[in-house]
């Protein structure tokens, strides 16, 4: 196993434990598989390589497959779990004060993608989300020796990954024989440090978040306990109100 | 005078451009962030509006944003403070957003759009919401009612606008809220809540309200205002889980997203007759602010803005037997139409001028760049008459045209249309967008001059945009039954030939031949994604759907397996 792998697999140890945390990410691999879907049919439309456009058609379609499978199997484990409301999507995620909002937690659908990067950049980025995508699910399906039926899952779905890794493999091997190395290359290389850079800016985020949080929580339960115990006991303010005078246009109050 | 109005940081992020007397431009960001209602700063729409103003940021003279920072912030402490220790997880999320930009945001803008913080200036959300709500009226003077769901501290006010300006008056104030009692009813009922009210109010048209006395019981009417039962609802802390455990005791479990709608009385199901409650609650509620303005205010008329201006039945019922003889609810009664009345109050404020007359169609045009599967219309065919043709034929057709209008449905510029008639057309419509539930909101669109013919009129306004709900006639019934809710209302689009010359000739076109001038009209949106916005999405969107066809401008793209035009 890999380094990568290893430290997916100590970072997940617990996820397939917990029957809350288990429904969580089936259903959030479901919404990420079908905006995936959603970006390939769309590119799909406007790749000009006739064979490449099938396997792409064909990607998609499997891509929306996963995420019934991972959705059906999600509305199972909840349905056995006895789980409540599903709380806000969003509500898990960091908050992106650079956005002013949670960060989306899936790439959102973008029908220009393909014509914005070119073809070889967009199956240079496609080869490296899917591989990406292949250790991440083979990871999971070993830390699922104890539900056979979600195992299946992953083990239907890793056999299209490697479908995928392989297609887009072959058309940047393809393109280098063809003389154009020099491009898929730099393009493979963008797409790993974009994921890098993707991946230590998400990581930042939330630890910065997480931190944050931390402290407050902690500052709630120390400096601010006084202050709530006090307004407990104090009248609560009216319900309505005459409204006094407008205030000035230049002051935040 | 060139003023920008930015609302941000709660639901529908929005920015507009006035330029001298004028709103040139609008646009909210989940146009083109894609994220349906998004709250984030709206760089994106602050950028088309300047583009499309031809202005730069430094030009400006005065940048609103749509409330008062500070005064919110007051009121998230205090009501943090005051749900102590059941707050702790909600103040470190929300403490962390407001220390970690939302305090700053004067900073922000004037980070972002490098002006001098002296220009950026703060109203009050009701005094926007109000502003907005008059200039799009066409009173003279009338009383406001803005009925939402929270800004700083007010969640309803009471006021009156003129002339000389608008004059707030009285306030309920938050966790007091009937907006956020819709919204967490609508959570509860396993929808979105800010996003599914209406789907909620459509729901609620198929149920029997016996859990009204319930759910009054928990809003209970006090002296012309009301309060709210804080033991069964969240949001007066946590804006994530709206309602409490109590209120699952009260109506029994709550439904998850996705869950069938359950049975209940009269052959409806559980679900419905909760949502007919929650509507028969709010109807009264709103009913009763309104006889109060009118004791404050006694004018005929009344602006009605905020969350709840929204709920076209909210506000047929006020028309009926509400004390004022005219309403007027604005095109986009929600955050978004605050950004646009933060910017006319500065510049009332500064220059005594209220702009009057608004467009709705204020957003980015269509982009003339055809797309692959593209085929122009037949020389000499507009695109009304192709629309029209296909429309006669049966199609389901996407027609954008122009600049896209501002807010939260559109008003046919970037629109669905299909025949009215049949039992199936409504849910036929829906479904080929992917909407799910058979009791989704539909439009029907009709010119105003044979509307009477069809619909019960009496007392209705001029103004466009706002939700408009009547009682249907025996005509109607039997021609387009689809487009009826079984309370007996249709949801009206009226078309004036002034407003939109070519919508109101298709419609009487079709009148000519079929015998009823209406259509079916929904928004061009996938079920959960915004309206498109540019020729690109429109054919993205349209090749995710079961449409027949799409005219963007000159060009038409049919379905796959179609013959071409």
């Amino acid at each position: 196993m890999k380094l990568a792998q290893r430290w997916i697999r100590w970072r997940n140890r617990s996820l397939w434990t917990d029957p809350v945390r288990r429904v969580r990410t089936l259903e959030s691999f479901a919404a990420t598989e079908d905006d995936g879907g959603k970006d390939l049919l769309a590119a799909a439309k406007r790749i000009l390589d006739a064979d490449l456009r099938r396997h792409i058609q064909r990607h998609a379609e499997d891509e929306v497959r996963h995420a019934s499978l991972f959705r059906g199997r999600a509305a199972e484990l909840r349905s056995e779990a006895g789980l409540g409301v599903r709380r806000d999507e969003e509500s898990g995620r960091a908050f992106d004060l650079i956005e002013s909002r949670r960060g989306a937690g899936h790439d959102r659908h973008s029908a220009t993608m393909c014509d914005e990067l070119g073809e070889v950049a967009y199956v240079a980025m496609l080869h490296v989300a899917e591989q990406r995508a292949r250790d991440l699910f083979e990871v999971h399906q070993s830390l699922l020796e104890h539900d056979p039926e979600t195992r299946a899952v992953f083990e239907q779905i890793l056999r299209d990954e490697n479908y995928h890794v392989a297609y887009t493999s072959k058309f940047l091997d393809d393109w280098q024989a063809q003389g154009r190395g020099a491009e898929v290359v730099s393009a493979l290389s963008a797409a790993k440090s974009s994921r890098f850079l993707g991946a230590w800016k998400r990581l930042g985020l939330r630890s910065g978040a997480g931190f944050s949080q931390v402290l407050l929580l902690v500052m709630y339960w120390t400096v601010l306990l006084p202050f709530g115990v006090l307004s407990r006991c104090m009248r609560r303010p009216p319900a309505a109100a005459e409204v006094q005078s407008a205030s000035k246009l230049g002051s935040q109050y | 005078m060139r003023i920008l109005g930015i609302g941000a940081f709660h639901s529908d992020a929005a920015a507009a451009l006035i330029d001298g007397d004028r709103v040139v431009a609008a646009s909210s960001e989940g146009a083109f962030s894609r994220l349906p209602h998004d709250p984030a700063f709206p760089i994106r729409a602050i950028r088309f509006c300047l583009q499309h103003g031809g202005v730069v940021a430094r030009d400006l003279d005065r940048v609103v944003f749509y409330e008062k920072p500070l005064r919110k912030f007051e009121r998230v402490l205090a009501t943090q403070m005051q749900a102590f220790p059941r707050s702790a997880r909600s103040f470190a999320r929300s403490a962390f957003a407001w220390l970690g930009d939302r305090l700053w945001i004067k900073h922000h803008i004037a980070r972002q759009l490098a002006v001098e913080q002296s220009r950026i200036v703060f109203t009050e959300q009701a005094s926007a919401a109000a502003t907005y709500a008059f200039a799009t009226s066409p009173f003279e003077a009338a009383a406001v009612l803005v009925v939402d769901d929270a800004a700083e501290w007010a969640t309803t006010t009471i006021g009156r606008a003129g002339p000389e300006g608008l004059e707030l008056l009285w306030e309920s104030r938050f966790p007091h809220s009937l907006g956020y009692v819709a919204s967490a009813i609508t959570q509860y009922l396993g929808f979105v809540p800010g996003a599914d009210e209406g789907l909620v109010e459509a729901l609620g048209a198929h149920g029997t309200p016996c859990y009204a006395g319930v759910l009054g019981e928990l809003v209970p009417s006090v002296g012309g205002g009301f309060t709210v039962c804080q033991r069964s609802f969240r949001f007066g802390f946590d804006s994530d889980r709206l309602f409490d455990a109590a209120l699952v005791e009260q109506l029994g479990p709550a439904r998850n997203p996705g869950e069938a709608l359950l049975g209940g009385a009269s052959g409806g199901t559980r679900h419905a007759d909760i949502a007919a409650s929650l509507q028969v609650v709010l109807e009264e509620r709103v009913l009763e602010l309104a006889r109060a303005t009118h004791r404050r205010v006694p004018v005929d008329d009344l602006c009605l803005s905020g969350a709840l201006a929204r709920n076209s039945r909210v506000l047929a019922r006020l028309r009926g037997e509400g004390p004022f003889r005219r309403v007027h609810s604005p095109p986009v009664p929600g955050k978004a139409g605050a950004a646009i009345g933060c910017a006319l109050y500065a510049l009332h404020a500064d220059r005594g001028t209220l702009v009057r007359s608004i467009g709705h169609a204020i957003g980015e045009p269509v982009d003339d760049r055809a797309e692959d599967g593209a085929s122009p219309l037949p020389e000499g065919v507009t695109a009304p008459a192709a629309l029209l043709q296909r429309l006669l034929a049966g199609e389901r057709v996407a027609w954008v045209r122009g600049r896209m209008e501002f807010g939260p449905h559109s008003w046919g510029h970037r629109s669905l249309f299909a025949s009215a008639r049949g039992q199936l057309a409504r849910s036929a419509l829906l479904a080929a967008v992917q909407h799910v539930e058979s009791f989704a909101p539909c439009r029907l669109a009709l010119p105003r001059a044979a509307a009477a013919e069809f619909v019960e009129m009496d007392g209705v306004l001029g103004a466009p945009g706002g939700p408009l709900r009547l009682k249907a006639r025996d005509a109607l019934r039997d021609a387009a039954p689809s487009a009826i809710e079984p309370d007996d209302t249709v949801w009206l689009h009226l078309v004036d030939p002034q407003d939109d010359p070519d919508l109101h000739s298709i419609l009487v076109a079709i009148g000519e031949q079929q015998g009823l001038p209406a259509l079916l009209h929904a928004d061009f949106a996938l079920r959960g994604a915004s309206i498109v916005r540019s020729e690109v999405e429109a054919v993205d969107a349209f090749r995710r759907s079961a449409l027949d066809a799409l005219v963007v401008q000159s060009r038409v793209y049919e379905a796959a397996g179609r013959r071409a035009t």
